[in-house]
């Protein structure tokens, strides 16, 4: 525990919900679904927003940082990379049963972990996952626990037991003040996330590391996976692109208002 | 026998990548064009304990494994073949060192060289010592407590910005049992740096000539045993080899990316060109050439962390790697068609890197006579069995 944090009596615990994603998006145009086979995971990149902002406020306030994900077998790297970057314990939540989960399977199986784990001040998670895109895993886990949520966070204090969050939105930045437990889901590029040095990674393995099965969260089939998910994907189209080059003509300015048109548009 | 990576590896590979995006990668064509280096590099890899991790830790490294001090290596060298070379000279003396120096050296040295900011040199080559190593004529003479050394030296690697010199050089006739290595601080009265010289491969790297008249240094600079630095330094080049032929992947690495990005945005008779059997063709190749390479390594790692020798396997990884980035650049340049042999594009500067793969560290046809020369179980010298 800092000083700082004994002047507040604040003792953030921060469970932190990541996802791996591939590192790069590809669409199997026969099937239609993603082709994770032979693609690279890497963490998402706000989820990693997420874990930097986690560790930033363990730093100034003391307390505990968790990270949480869910996915198949190879996404304990993703975790021990969290780990590495500060956070002190990890937990993988893996089982074939989860496969297929939408995104209120997914979030009902991250709550039932988050609580089995105990009580956290602080959830954090990225906006979106940058394969999928819904936004919905933030919003869908604080109404499952019941807790306030702010989401689009660029900004975040905590003073006298409070949260004051600034969000971006579509044309204009606005500031929140909200009371323990909160949901805060970030935007990407609202702090630099550290890069961990070769002996944090090698240290991040000794951390609490803890691998839980549907056994282990105590749920049924039918409530998790595919089976527990109201929404079915028929098809995953990747956004059509047409190149086509157009020759601007005129002065100097013409073209340039002509270009600066086209980029609006 | 585990041909997979371990989860710590996957994510050194992660944060070089992260790293050298924002650290190296921005800058890489100006270091080229402009032949300068960013020096503060040293520091913040310093900093991520990224710089010679195989340095143990009593000595203040981090004592990590030969495997992961490959993959920062190949990891460096697909950005910038420049930024490896240079960053490894603040570690290959003190491993050195660890490897052929005395006890003495090894307390008085490694940790004053091994401190995250020293940048260090090695200088063998003279005017006609080059592939023929033992042929330097640049003397050291004792005279009670200080070596005086006389000569030039060439091809020095750092020149004018090493803050040491390691100098192979004579300290007996005797061609082979005459050889040793000695240590040179920067600002030494009587060492002076000389021509730089021109090339086209790692052009941000300082090199040139280095002329001692009188210069003198502490005896205890005489690092390894006296008269048998030309040993010592076969020794040495069993590991050091592999550490440049590393290089060679990690240049042939992102000559293979950028192509394979290329091949897939570049449209002609309205598809991308990676959709041709013959663009295909030469990808396959690249990726299989470069996967056989860094296998040849990693076993020649391997053998070294088992305390086996290895100097055949690490001549073979040496050879295969460095003409395969040779061959791979080729390639690369050709499937980039036109803008291949722009610098708007990087696949000429790994071309021009991959030129002195085959040269530095031994070149090709010493690396072939080492082989044949361990198959036939020579008992002669080999250098001897070279040149006979």
């Amino acid at each position: 525990m800092t000083q700082h944090s004994i002047n507040l009596g604040i003792m953030l615990n921060i469970a932190v919900c990541i996802k791996e994603i591939p590192e790069e998006i590809r669409v199997n145009k026969k099937t239609y679904t993603l082709i994770r086979e032979g693609i690279k995971g890497v963490i998402n990149p706000c989820d990693k927003n997420a874990i930097e902002l986690s560790v930033t406020l363990k730093e100034k306030h003391g307390g505990k940082v968790t990270l949480i994900s869910m996915g198949p077998q190879n996404v304990e790297k993703t975790l021990i990379h969290g780990l590495a970057m500060g956070a002190d314990q990890a937990v993988f939540i893996c089982d074939k049963a989860f496969a297929g989960a939408d995104t209120l399977a997914t979030a009902f199986t991250l709550v039932t972990a988050i609580k089995k784990l105990g009580h956290f001040q602080l959830i954090l998670c990225g906006k979106a996952s940058a394969d999928s895109g819904t936004q919905h895993i933030g919003p869908q886990i604080a109404n499952f626990l019941g807790i306030t949520q702010v989401t689009y966070a660029v900004g975040l204090a905590v003073e006298n037991n409070k949260v004051r969050v600034k969000r971006q939105l579509m044309d204009e930045y606005e500031t929140v003040e909200v009371e323990f437990p909160v949901l805060i889901s970030v935007v990407k590029g609202m702090n630099e996330p550290r890069i961990p040095s070769y002996v944090d990674i090698y240290e991040a393995s000794k951390k609490d590391f803890f691998r839980w099965s549907i056994n282990d969260l105590g749920l049924k089939e039918d409530q998790v996976g595919l089976t527990g998910s109201p929404t079915k994907i028929s098809k995953i189209l990747p956004p059509e692109t047409i190149r086509q080059c157009k020759m601007l003509q005129g002065t100097l300015e013409e073209i340039c208002n002509d270009l600066a048109q086209i980029l609006k548009t | 026998m585990d041909f997979s990576y371990t989860n710590e590896q996957e994510i050194l590979k992660d944060i070089l990548r992260e790293f050298c995006d924002k650290e190296i990668t921005p800058k890489v064509a100006e270091y080229d064009r402009k032949r300068e280096f960013d020096y503060s590099i040293i520091e913040k890899l310093h900093k991520q304990k990224l710089l010679g991790v195989v340095i143990p830790k009593e000595y203040g490294g981090v004592g990590g494994s030969l495997i992961d001090q490959a993959i920062i290596c190949e990891e460096i060298a697909r950005n910038s073949f420049t930024a490896m070379v240079v960053t490894n000279f603040t570690w290959y003396m003190p491993y050195e060192i660890l490897r052929v120096g005395t006890e003495e050296n090894k307390k008085r040295w490694i940790s004053y060289l091994f401190d995250g900011k020293k940048l260090g040199a090695h200088s063998g080559t003279e005017a006609d010592a080059g592939t023929d190593a033992a042929s330097v004529r640049t003397w050291a003479k004792l005279e009670g407590d200080e070596w005086v050394i006389n000569g030039t030296k060439w091809f020095v690697s750092n020149l004018g910005k090493a803050d040491y010199y390691f100098i192979s050089l004579r300290t007996a006739e005797d061609r082979y049992n005459g050889m040793s290595t000695i240590l040179v601080e920067k600002n030494t009265p009587g060492m002076t740096i000389g021509r730089r010289v021109e090339h086209i491969s790692v052009r941000g790297i300082n090199n040139g000539e280095l002329i001692f008249e009188n210069c003198r240094v502490p005896k205890e600079n005489l690092i390894g045993r006296l008269n048998k630095g030309f040993y010592d330094m076969l020794v040495l080049y069993d590991v050091i080899r592999l550490f440049f032929a590393i290089g060679a992947v990690g240049i042939a690495r992102g000559a293979l990316e950028s192509s394979i990005k290329f091949a897939q945005e570049r449209q002609q008779f309205g598809k991308p060109i990676g959709d041709f059997q013959l663009i295909r063709a030469m990808i396959a190749d690249m990726a299989t050439e470069i996967d056989a390479a860094r296998l040849l390594i990693y076993r020649a790692l391997d053998m070294e962390r088992k305390g086996l020798k290895h100097t055949k396997e690490t001549c073979m990884a040496k050879l295969y790697a460095t003409e395969m980035a040779d061959r791979t650049t080729y390639k690369a340049i050709q499937i980039h068609g036109g803008y291949g042999v722009t610098t708007d594009f990087p696949v000429e500067r790994y071309w021009r890197d991959a030129r002195i793969t085959t040269i530095g560290e031994g070149t090709s046809e010493i690396q072939r006579l080492i082989i044949a020369s361990e198959i036939f179980k020579s008992e002669k010298i080999v250098l001897d069995s070279a040149l006979d």
